[in-house]
């Protein structure tokens, strides 16, 4: 009986860890791929996107970026399904593909806050596998 | 007969004996004029900035109720005639040292007061209206006027509120002065309309309120043609027409999109020179849309306009030239609104006008638009 329960309860899992990785469309595919050939540039012996590695990042204490934006969640929020704020007050949409359908499907918007983001947050640019690691979970979700 | 002699105003004497005075005109005139000055004052010295229509009606109202009375001055009965109490010196030294005999109508002295009452009125009307246009930069006198004599007209406006609580306290004063001397309500005679007979030798006039309607239509004709030409008239001061949506686009990711109008060119220079250190933050863009929306900004800075934003912040902070929120100017216009407003998550800061300036994207500003919002309900 436990363990009916238990590999029922797995089997959800499973299921819903592949529909959230489904879910990423052919949109954000393109940016993906965009990003794994500027990972390739960097690093040839790059070998694919962490999004478990995306989502530590994500979340994690940064330092050498301005004071009042230690972390990715400073502005987005640590619920990536919920919409954020900017410093100066404007709501920001979620990150999260599944709320927001049309999040990742334009390479220079994604650019362009790539670029500014790590520079507020970590004060320097990020490598294309951090940046990749980054969208690849937030495409997954 | 009496009747009909009432309703027409002439003095006719009544059942009682008392006699019709005011006509029906006069009283309703009196009385209007009270609930909309009271209004214009109530909401002028104590409303809040976003009371400004509620005001502006009370004072249209009051405008239209001296131009019935000045047509009517012409055209009432008797006792409302301007020829039945005509301004004279004379008469008043003679109320004053008590040889003069009272009549129905206004005494002397009273005469004067009903004159200075209209007058500070239409002063106040036409101040008022250019104010509106100046400062605020709406109504008919927009185009026809700056904001430097707007702000003039705004203290001339706020010195003739002054005189005519002065006024309406005097007039009380004589009311109840004159009730008292008489033995007779004259405040009670300008709700009935009715006195007490007594000798007076004013010449009756019937009232011509068929000649007092035209005239009143061919003002309001007049009227509406003007300022239908005066809102048509070119205003390149005012800011108006499209937005660089650029700008709009760009500017308004991380804030409310501030207005060129709000800062100097120079400020703006700098600010679209020095995005990647954007107040503490990374802004950057790439060099195309940083030139097309700093062109834009230089264009429409605040040395072109003649709003109130632009020559409020038209002289940048010295210390900090590039934050519109550090001049004293911006700081002295929000002095009302309390610290933990800005505070509030809801508001993001002073730095988002948009949070309770409606219209801050026009550059505008207008106090009609301003809503603080209700603080959101607590939830987890």
């Amino acid at each position: 009986m436990k363990h009916a329960r238990a590999i029922a309860m797995a089997i959800g899992l499973a299921a819903a860890a592949f529909t959230g990785a489904a879910s990423a469309g052919p949109g954000q595919d393109a940016i993906i791929a965009a990003w794994a050939d500027k990972a390739k540039a960097a690093d040839p012996a790059f070998s694919g996107f962490d999004a478990a590695a995306g989502k530590a990042f994500f979340f994690a204490k940064h330092t050498g970026g301005g004071a009042e934006t230690p972390s990715c969640t400073s502005c987005h929020t640590d619920n990536i399904k919920k919409s954020g704020q900017t410093r100066a007050g404007k709501a920001i949409d979620p990150m999260a593909v599944s709320v927001q359908a049309d999040r990742y499907t334009d390479l220079a918007k994604v650019e362009k806050w790539i670029g500014r983001n790590c520079n507020s947050v970590l004060g320097r640019d990020c490598t294309a596998k951090e940046a990749g690691d980054v969208i690849s979970w937030l495409a997954s979700q | 007969m009496d009747r009909i002699a009432n309703q027409s105003g002439t003095s006719g004497e009544t059942a009682s004996g008392d006699v019709r005075v005011w006509d029906a005109g006069v009283r309703l005139f009196h009385w209007l004029l009270v609930i909309f000055v009271a209004g214009a004052a109530l909401s002028g010295f104590f409303g809040p900035k976003n009371w400004l229509d509620f005001h502006l009606w009370a004072g249209y109202a009051a405008a239209a109720l001296i131009a019935f009375r000045l047509v009517w001055g012409l055209t009432g009965a008797t006792h409302a005639r301007f020829s039945s109490f005509p301004p004279s010196l004379a008469g008043v030294r003679a109320h004053l040292s008590g040889k003069h005999a009272a009549g129905y109508g206004h005494n002397p002295l009273g005469a004067l007061m009903v004159y200075a009452l209209l007058a500070i009125i239409v002063a106040l009307a036409l101040t008022g209206l250019w104010t509106l246009g100046g400062v605020v930069r709406q109504g008919p006198l927009a185009a026809l006027s700056s904001y430097a004599s707007g702000r003039t007209a705004k203290e001339i406006h706020e010195f003739l509120a002054w005189g005519v609580i002065g006024l309406v306290a005097l007039h009380l004063g004589g009311v109840i002065f004159e009730s008292r001397r008489e033995k007779e309500n004259l405040a009670r005679a300008m709700v009935t309309g009715l006195k007490r007979p007594r000798p007076d030798s004013t010449p009756k006039r019937a009232a011509r309120p068929v000649v007092a309607t035209l005239a009143l239509l061919g003002l309001a004709a007049a009227t509406f043609a003007i300022v239908s030409w005066a809102d048509r008239l070119p205003a390149p001061f005012i800011p108006s027409g499209p937005v660089l949506a650029e700008w709009k686009a760009e500017c308004g990711d991380c804030h409310t999109p501030h207005h060129p109008s709000l800062l100097p060119a120079a400020s703006w220079e700098k600010i679209m020179a020095t995005l990647d250190d954007h107040f503490g933050e990374d802004a950057s863009l790439d060099a195309g849309a940083m030139e097309n929306i700093r062109d834009w900004l230089v264009a429409n800075a605040a040395g072109h306009y003649d709003t109130r934003a632009a020559n409020s912040f038209r002289q940048p902070d010295a210390a900090e030239p590039l934050r519109i929120t550090a001049t004293a100017r911006w700081k002295r216009i929000h002095d009302d609104v309390p610290a933990e407003t800005f505070k509030r998550k809801d508001i993001g800061g002073p730095v988002n006008c948009a949070a309770c300036h409606g219209d801050a994207e026009s550059g505008l500003f207008a106090p009609q638009k301003i809503n603080i919002p209700k603080p959101p309900k607590e939830s987890s």
